[in-house]
């Protein structure tokens, strides 16, 4: 207790310095616990963006690519899949439910996906969650279209409002599909997935606007205008994916290679979890080079700390020498630069940790908003972990100026100094 | 140890290949070296499959021409048959086996010149304590000494993973 007290008034005599030596250790650990807490939350993420699929199913490519367009409409496109294919897959006798996707169009920047009303039943986030709408409900009419949750927050999108879809990705120089314009009829509540930033709209819509459409030419007139529309045949030709539902999870795998083997068309059958893990792999080498700049940063704050206290080491010779003369123990001198280091670190990792929240707490909307990642507020397991290494390192650090201290103590001790 | 560094994108199902060769030209991964494993969980059913190179449970990727081959081929299928040596679920989770299906491709009529063999064989479990089903012990190694590394595809109730195991791994993580 004596030497806590001691270390308090030492620290309270160089309180500038002490300070700047705490915001260097709680920077260092903020960033170590906020590299460890976006990484984390963005696996979870990714992790959580599907639930309750067993099988996603597409043109052949490579599972990580299929997984990336189907669900994250990111990266490369994948071929599509006929709709005759399609439909023998919902048929096959292991097939509990299916779910179509089809990309192309967007709106205003954000992808338009074409599925059926099955998507609002069975596609499940996080740890099932099933999809909420915030106002209205899902697609009936054929020019119905239903919004993610950031689309409406981004465009300010109420029910009733009329869309235009755009023809591919938009752009200037895109055609859009302004005779055949979509009524808002539903707005999802968040789920920190892709389906925030995408509009909804069925597969015979999709259809619909491509009718005038032929060989990738708009031809004004073919197909007539929106209500001609809706007499014509609107069966998909095509579909990007679908997401399969299976009656028991020991036919996964078996309905897997009759997928991957389905001798009419090249398809891949893939479980998410799996293309998850591959993706993992792929990243992991970045996440680990990450991890090891944040650690070594950590050090660099545990290095400025160390210099703080071996240079003021000097300055201090008087002070060890009166705790020394007033009867303290060369092992208490030790014991004092240590309990100082301790103190600092224990400081540093508090305050960094204190700011790691605040900045959450802060920007927790912000992010999910801009960036679809969800940042999990509550305090992780593994930082407790961390915080501990950050401890032991200060621990360890204290201990090379209390072993000079505790060495020039004793030589101080048996030197006479005028 | 050369096997185990030579991959091949050939052949998944020998079966498959010759009755469709003539029409459908597709052939999945076979990596000497690699065995694929596939585990699902699903109430109290455990499903265990897997896929392993001819070349390293038998010795060779043809129809057995004489009595040493025949032996060899004969040994492979009968240890694959016989799991509980190697292959060995939690043991509080008293699963017991229900039925073994082990299926050779390429070692009799559907064998087809210059392409791979495989064995795939399928074991189906009643497991008494599921919940305590943490892992499964694949000592594949023990068994067929050229297997080098096991890629493990787990589905269970909550979602599905890869594991690989490397050389000297012999555990599959059910609750990782």
């Amino acid at each position: 207790m004596e030497l806590v007290r001691l270390t308090w008034k030492s620290l309270r005599q160089r309180r500038a310095g002490a300070s700047l030596t705490v915001f260097t250790i709680a920077l260092s650990v903020f960033l170590l616990l906020g590299v460890e807490r976006v990484r984390t939350d963005a696996r979870q993420g990714f992790a959580s963006t599907v639930a309750g699929t067993d099988l996603i199913v597409g043109a052949r490519s490579g599972s990580v690519n299929l997984l990336l367009y189907s669900i994250f409409h990111v990266g490369e496109a994948t071929n599509n899949i006929t709709w005759k294919t399609y439909e023998q897959i919902a048929a096959m006798p292991d097939v509990a439910w299916t779910v179509p996707l089809s990309l192309g169009d967007s709106h205003r920047g954000f992808r338009v996906m074409g599925t059926s009303r099955n998507f609002f039943v069975h596609y499940r986030y996080g740890r099932g969650q099933p999809l909420d709408f915030d106002r209205g409900g899902p697609f009936d009419d054929l020019y119905d279209a239903v919004v993610g949750a950031e689309v409406a927050r981004r465009l300010q999108y109420k029910i009733g409002d009329r869309i235009v879809l755009a023809h591919g990705l938009g752009g200037p120089a895109s055609a859009m599909h302004a005779d055949k314009p979509f009524r808002i009829v539903g707005v999802l509540a968040p789920t920190g997935t892709p389906v925030d930033a995408t509009v909804a709209v069925s597969l015979e819509a999709i259809e619909a606007i491509h009718v005038d459409w032929r060989s990738g030419v708009r031809l004004p007139g073919v197909g007539g205008n929106a209500a001609d529309a809706r007499h014509l045949d609107l069966t998909p030709k095509a579909i990007t994916a679908c997401l399969v539902g299976l009656k028991s999870r020991l036919s996964a795998f078996a309905f897997q290679r009759a997928v991957n083997d389905y001798p009419e068309e090249p398809l891949l059958a893939i479980l998410p979890g799996v293309a998850l893990g591959e993706l993992w792999h792929l990243i992991g080498t970045a996440e680990n080079t990450l991890r090891i700049i944040s650690a070594m940063v950590v050090v660099v704050g545990m290095m400025g700390m160390l210099t703080g206290l071996l240079s003021m080491l000097n300055e201090r010779r008087r002070e060890m020498a009166i705790l020394r003369a007033v009867g303290a123990s060369a092992g208490t001198v030790f014991a004092l630069l240590v309990v100082e280091s301790v103190v600092l670190t224990t400081a540093g990792a508090i305050l960094g940790y204190l700011l790691l929240y605040a900045v959450l707490v802060l920007s927790h909307q912000y992010v999910l908003a801009h960036f679809g990642l969800s940042l999990d507020v509550a305090p992780a397991l593994s930082e407790w972990g961390l915080l501990g290494a950050v401890m032991c390192l200060g621990l360890v650090a204290g201990c090379i100026p209390g072993w000079i201290a505790y060495r020039r103590s004793l030589v101080d001790g048996l030197q006479v100094r005028l | 140890m050369r096997n185990s560094i030579a991959a091949f994108l050939l052949v998944a199902s020998i079966a498959a290949a010759s009755v469709r060769a003539q029409d459908v030209r597709q052939l999945g991964p076979h990596v000497h070296g690699q065995t694929r494993v596939q585990v699902v969980v699903d109430g109290d059913t455990l499903d265990v499959s897997l896929v392993i190179p001819g070349a390293d449970a038998v010795g060779f990727e043809h129809p057995p021409a004489g009595p040493v081959e025949a032996a060899a081929y004969k040994n492979a299928v009968a240890k694959l048959r016989v799991s509980r040596r190697w292959l060995q679920p939690s043991a509080a989770a008293a699963c017991v086996p229900v039925s073994v299906e082990v299926s050779p491709h390429g070692y009799g009529q559907d064998a087809v010149v210059g392409m791979h063999a495989e064995l795939e064989a399928i074991y189906r479990f009643r497991c008494s304590h599921v919940s305590a089903l943490d892992a499964i012990d694949v000592r594949l190694v023990d068994v067929f000494p050229a297997t080098h590394t096991i890629v493990a595809d787990v589905l269970l109730h909550d979602g599905a993973l890869r594991q690989e195991l490397d050389p000297g791994m012999v555990r599959i993580d059910l609750k990782p």
